[in-house]
């Protein structure tokens, strides 16, 4: 096709692009280094590096920040655990039966946050599904406090985002040639043995894939540990949203956005730098 | 041995995924004013008392718009923009389409804080245009990975073949290549309508007060005053539409390969 | 040349990335004609055949169609019918649809299309197939289909891409002679592309033998079978391929295998198998004689001995493959005078008038 053609009609959606995306992040950048005025919305123009230098003053913001890195990299390796073994049963299934099946695994996804958010915010109450359920059957002798506490988000969490691992690990997994588990069992593999030596280094790289995903969406995530830590687990994405809307101060909330995109950016860099490494490796093997 | 352990672990797993939805499902038919469980009985009770809600009426009937809209504008600009990067034989090409695909990698809550900025400076905050904007771009990707996924089963020499047959290039597009990448851009426009029906994110920060989705109006209640039976009858409902359209997705187009 | 050629490609060039795919080719082919590009993967024969349908553009160059200059007629003002390789029937239409596709785009009313659709169906034997899916019928019908969808818009030329290399071997052999069958009964000027020198020479009035974007040789299928231009054209067609034995010729005589192992002919006895005489004044030097499995024989009295290695029976045909002179070397004979085994030493000979003598670069010097 003609660059000339090309450039027609990929112009529209550029623009689009362009106007909603590129220009609103680099207003963020500009107006992180202005001055918020209280009680307004219109910012104090002249140049400043004080809304970076707060971040760095105050130790609260670090809290937040390592409470979601810690939440984060626990969901996603709770994820990668709960994703294995129901991709492998997926992965197993024949071609329909595994297209039903994945599309009621994608569900969390499609249904919205919010209504898994309710249905959480039901079971975890004080004497909601699963307390009732262990009091009823004496296990406890006081309801466990889910909701407001890191446990109800990260279960929260994991729910949510199972299907953003599973994705990339059926595919990987069916990627993988049936023979090669047949030739391991010949030489005598046991399952345990196949899973660790087998299934694990082949299908490495789509963990590798859904686990950035997944980490991603934790990092940023709002409705959730807004819902389910009732406003006491204050996390990345709770703390932006009372700055911005809340508050209103927005050169803060825009300082404080870019640095967590910032320091994110190089963590999710270096993971995907480690997952094109484990890809490089496969293939210099083989 | 090792298969029925992994089999009853994915049972549980799956159970785990499919809680909160079997959750909501359950209680949307409890008779109780309060959460309970077991269920104190059953009743359409709050079944009836949502279609008789004028609230929550108009909350899904502006949630359907701008999804619809959003939807629609997204297979617009996505559609011809799939289709030309593809037939692009340029290094460009792998750089716009990464540009395309950024909003499923970049935050959505750091656009969103931009965003808020930016429309209120243009105005156009709390407007109706400015939610489909933002919502089309968290479509678009989709648009453009699910079509391109589309035109790589399309065997380019059916395009060539109906050139040699006397088609226009304009021609064979339409005879051609959209009846091939239909199912890409169906799957796109349901997945994209799906996204946008349910955002929260994105809409409570940007939606103001006029146009107040149903997602959003559920959380700001959830956060104010907790469970309310009404709106968990509301999202039953909501969710087994979804359900019934996925499963349709996956029987006539077996979407699933797609996503 | 006294009259204008129906088609003519005239030094038409074409490279991808800096790398030249097709030299100056030129082509010159008339009203009715069955030529066929033949080439190894990457000789640009496909690259050939698509330009001439307007489906890649070349950099230099033209295309005449009876006088007139194609190179900028988009391809659907062409009219010409293209049979792809793996048929690109349209997977969302019915074999009818699919047929009568171009006819459609041209307007035609619904009775022509009518007509003309049951003719295509009946000379390609799809009667009762019409509407089916394309996903419902064979390899083999599908392969019509196509044929039948591009000659239903009676095009000016028919381009074959390779459209057997889908169908099973059995099959292959009566398509080869359906597609040549209708082919002269429409009389329509048709050009294909293979990379299968037995297709080449059992369909094509003409052979175009094209390596690296050149043409090696141009002419009937006999021609370039018994009078090859260089040692390309002689392995290229013919099977089983062409035995070459490397030989070393003093000045006066021929020296087949090394010091161990060899045998000395005279140059008259060499001037005799030879195919033409050599140029006089050869110089002393390694050249490659060229053999021909059926250029041999087995003869009591042959000066040549060799030991059975492997006997391949093919039916009719035996193939002795044979160690002498340091070589293996693949002799075809009628399977009912094979009374040999592995390991026997048999005698031989060569056919008078029958064997080839390149020099190092591959050029046919005899």
């Amino acid at each position: 096709m003609k660059t000339k053609h090309v450039w027609a009609l990929v112009m529209p959606a550029l623009l689009l692009f362009v106007l909603i995306f590129l220009v609103p992040f680099l207003l963020l950048i500009v107006k992180s280094f202005q001055t918020y005025v209280p009680g307004t919305l219109i910012s104090d123009s002249s140049f400043t590096w004080e809304n970076y230098t707060q971040l760095f003053s105050d130790g609260y913001y670090f809290k937040i920040y390592y409470r979601t890195i810690r939440i984060a990299v626990i969901s996603t390796l709770a994820v990668l655990v709960l994703s294995y073994p129901l991709s492998i049963f997926l992965s197993s299934m024949n071609a329909k039966v595994r297209g039903v099946f994945m599309t009621i695994s994608i569900l969390p996804m499609i249904g919205g946050a919010m209504i898994q958010t309710m249905g959480w915010f039901a079971m975890l109450m004080r004497y909601g599904t699963i307390n009732s359920f262990l009091l009823g059957l004496h296990i406890i002798k006081d309801p466990i406090q889910f909701l407001g506490t890191e446990l109800g988000v990260i279960i929260g969490l994991v729910q949510s985002f199972l299907p953003m691992m599973i994705y990339p690990l059926v595919s990987s997994l069916l990627a993988i040639d049936r023979e090669i588990y047949d030739s391991a069992r010949t030489l005598g593999a046991r399952p345990p043995k196949i899973f660790f030596s087998v299934t694990i280094p082949l299908s490495a790289p789509g963990a590798m894939a859904g686990a950035i995903l997944v980490f991603m969406a934790c990092l940023t995530s709002f409705v959730t540990p807004s819902s389910l830590g009732q406003g006491k687990i204050q996390v990345f994405g709770t703390y932006a949203y009372q700055q911005a809307i809340q508050v209103m101060n927005w050169p803060f909330s825009s300082s404080y956005a870019i640095f967590f995109i910032l320091s994110m950016g190089i963590v999710v860099l270096a993971l995907n730098l480690l997952a094109r490494g484990l890809r490089r490796k496969r293939c210099g093997s083989m | 041995m090792w298969k029925h352990v992994n089999r009853v672990l994915s049972w549980l797993i799956l159970l785990f995924m499919l809680a909160p939805i079997i959750i909501i499902f359950l209680n949307s038919f409890n008779s109780s004013r309060f959460f309970s469980f077991p269920p104190d009985g059953f009743t359409l009770e709050w079944y009836r008392r949502f279609l008789e809600n004028n609230e929550y009426r108009k909350a899904i009937g502006i949630s359907t718009e701008l999804a619809f809209s959003a939807v629609i504008l997204a297979l617009s600009v996505g559609i011809p923009s799939a289709y030309a990067l593809f037939k692009w034989d340029s290094s460009k090409r792998s750089i716009l389409q990464a540009v395309f695909l950024s909003p499923l990698m970049l935050p959505g809550i750091v656009w969103a804080i931009g965003l808020i900025q930016y429309y209120s400076m243009m105005g156009l905050l709390g407007s109706f245009i400015g939610l489909v904007c933002a919502h089309a771009i968290i479509i678009i990707p989709y648009v453009i990975r699910l079509v391109t996924a589309s035109l790589c089963y399309l065997d380019e020499d059916t395009e060539h073949a109906a050139r040699t047959l006397g088609a226009t290039p304009v021609k064979t597009f339409f005879s051609v290549t959209l009846p091939a990448i239909k199912p890409g851009i169906i799957i796109s426009g349901i997945f994209g309508f799906m996204i946008s029906f349910t955002d929260v994110v994105i809409a409570t920060f940007i939606a103001g007060s006029k146009y107040i989705t149903y997602p959003v109006r559920m959380y700001v209640e959830l956060r104010t005053e907790g469970l309310d039976p009404l709106a968990v009858a509301v999202s039953a409902a909501i969710m087994f539409v979804i359900i019934i359209i996925a499963l349709l997705a996956e029987k006539s187009l077996s979407w699933s390969k797609y996503l | 040349m006294a009259a204008t050629p129906f088609l003519s490609v005239q030094h038409v060039e074409k490279s991808f990335d800096n790398t030249p795919v097709l030299l100056d080719m030129n082509i010159d082919v008339e009203k009715g004609e069955f030529v066929v590009l033949l080439g190894p993967s990457g000789c640009g024969k496909t690259t050939l055949l698509r330009i001439l349908a307007g489906l890649i553009e070349a950099e230099e160059g033209r295309i005449m169609l009876e006088g007139n200059d194609l190179s900028r007629t988009p391809t659907h003002n062409r009219e010409i019918g293209f049979v792809f390789q793996r048929y690109a029937l349209f997977p969302h239409m019915t074999v009818r649809e699919n047929i009568s596709y171009g006819l459609k785009i041209r307007k035609r009313d619904k009775q022509f299309i009518r007509e003309k659709l049951a003719t295509i169906v009946d000379l390609l034997e799809l009667g009762g197939l019409e509407e089916r899916k394309i996903s419902e019928i064979s390899g083999g019908q599908q392969q019509r289909v196509a044929l039948a969808r591009a000659l239903v818009i009676e095009p000016k030329l028919l381009l074959l891409d390779e459209p057997l290399s889908n169908l099973d071997a059995k099959l292959r052999a009566s398509v080869r002679v359906n597609i040549v069958e209708i082919q002269k009964k429409l009389g329509i000027t048709t050009i294909m592309v293979t990379h299968d020198q037995i297709e080449a020479m059992t369909m094509g009035d003409r052979i175009i033998l094209m390596n690296e974007g050149k043409i090696q040789q141009s002419g009937p299928p006999k021609e370039l079978y018994a009078n090859p231009k260089d040692r390309f054209v002689s392995e290229f067609i013919g099977s089983p391929k062409i035995n070459t034995l490397p030989t070393t010729f003093d000045g006066t005589s021929f020296y087949l295998g090394n010091s161990e192992n060899s045998i000395t002919i005279s140059l008259t006895d060499m001037c005799n198998w030879l195919m033409t005489t050599p140029p006089k004044n050869l110089p002393a030097n390694n050249y490659l004689l060229g053999i021909r499995p059926e250029s041999m024989r087995i003869a009591s009295d042959g000066m040549f001995l060799a030991t059975i290695a492997f006997l391949e029976d093919c039916g009719a045909d035996t193939h002795l493959h044979l160690k002498a002179y340091r070589s293996r070397i693949i002799m075809r004979i009628n399977s009912c005078d094979c009374k040999q085994a592995v390991n026997d030493t048999v005698p031989f000979t060569f056919l008078d008038k029958s064997l080839y003598l390149f020099d190092l670069e591959g050029n046919r010097l005899a």
